[in-house]
């Protein structure tokens, strides 16, 4: 994210009056791993692991301009199931279980929802 | 011996997947398109907002995850620029990734140029190695007037051996050094072909076939695999030449 993209975002932030915390929201706009699965999410309230590492798979191919091997997408998927998973769960957007490999939706605040759709 | 028809016929029987993630009812179509075969399936998913024009998932027969791209970067490579073996390392695009993405995969309705900037891939690796067999099928002598200065050039700068291969009737050798086979045969006249040995290392053996079944309408494939290029090789060395 950029200087000015980041003051968008915290006078967007600040205008709503969110009831969300803005440094967990500057946490999660800023992995772009977390963002590819909250814009997974925005279309579907369920994904398995495997679906939502595909989708940050290619978006990052998208994104980077570049062509993603399956060893990319392995470490991709590594990384969702340890890393970016676990963090939107402690931050009550999802809720994921590693057992089943399946994320459920939770409550993923407005003002995300609306920044993620802007491209942030 | 396998011929060129077998050839393809053995691509078409392995399936890929190509999954559309886009949510532009233009992408998705020009994809069924280019490549819905018998042997790709063009699967169109929903795609998040975010994700500009898409991205596309390449899946073996077996469903595993083979690569993924961006749609913006995969377009350069149904309306590519054409460039000549001897520049395109300089092309803006790195079309040597974007080849090895979709080897195997058949195209179902390459035009003309999207078969000469496939071809001109394949040359420029020939280019590269300096050394080595190109293996072209014209599919008439007018056809291969008009690449002979292409020819020309990478046997002039190049340690490479050049057969070319045309159905018609072609006397003489318009080119020092070029090997000319030709009336080779029925199959020739269907087919647009380049093939390059590798110059003696599996690694760089890479090749293109494609029939031609309606006008300026092409099926076909291109591979890196040294086992079906072998085959191509000894096949087209069985009709004649060097």
């Amino acid at each position: 994210m950029d200087e000015t993209r980041l003051g968008a975002v915290l006078e967007a932030i600040e205008a709503m009056e969110s009831d969300a915390a803005p440094d967990v929201l500057l946490d999660v706009l800023s992995d772009r791993y977390a963002r590819y699965v909250l814009s997974h999410l925005s279309d579907e309230s369920t994904a398995t692991l495997d679906a939502l590492a595909d989708t940050a798979t290619g978006l990052a191919a998208t994104e980077t301009g570049s062509i993603k091997t399956p060893e990319d997408r392995e470490e991709i998927r590594v990384r969702l199931y340890h890393l970016v998973l676990p963090k939107l769960d402690a931050a009550g957007y999802l809720e994921f279980d590693s057992e089943t490999r399946t994320v459920e939706r939770d409550e993923i605040p407005d003002v995300l929802r609306k920044l993620l759709r802007n491209g942030a | 011996m396998e011929r060129l028809r077998d050839q393809l016929g053995e691509i078409e029987a392995r399936r890929k997947v190509l999954e559309v993630h886009t949510d532009r009812d233009r992408v998705a179509a020009e994809f069924e398109r280019q490549f819905s075969t018998r042997n790709v399936r063009v699967v169109r998913e929903p795609s998040p907002s975010s994700g500009g024009r898409g991205f596309v998932i390449v899946r073996d027969a077996g469903h595993e995850f083979r690569g993924a791209v961006g749609i913006d970067h995969f377009h350069a490579m149904l309306s590519p620029e054409i460039h000549p073996p001897w520049t395109l390392e300089d092309a803006d695009v790195d079309y040597s990734d974007l080849f090895e993405f979709l080897e195997n995969t058949l195209f179902t309705s390459y035009d003309r140029r999207q078969m000469l900037a496939a071809s001109r891939e394949i040359e420029e690796r020939a280019w590269r190695i300096d050394a080595g067999t190109l293996y072209v099928g014209f599919q008439n002598s007018a056809a291969l007037a008009s690449q002979l200065s292409v020819y020309d050039r990478l046997i002039r700068e190049r340690e490479l051996d050049i057969t070319v291969f045309v159905e018609d009737e072609c006397d003489e050798r318009p080119v020092d050094g070029i090997e000319i086979v030709s009336d080779a045969g029925g199959e020739i006249g269907a087919f647009w072909f380049v093939i390059y040995d590798g110059g003696g290392s599996d690694l760089n053996k890479c090749g293109l076939l494609a029939e031609e079944r309606e006008s300026d309408r092409y099926y076909g494939f291109w591979t890196y695999e040294p086992e079906r290029i072998d085959g191509l090789v000894s096949y087209l060395r069985s009709l004649g030449g060097a």
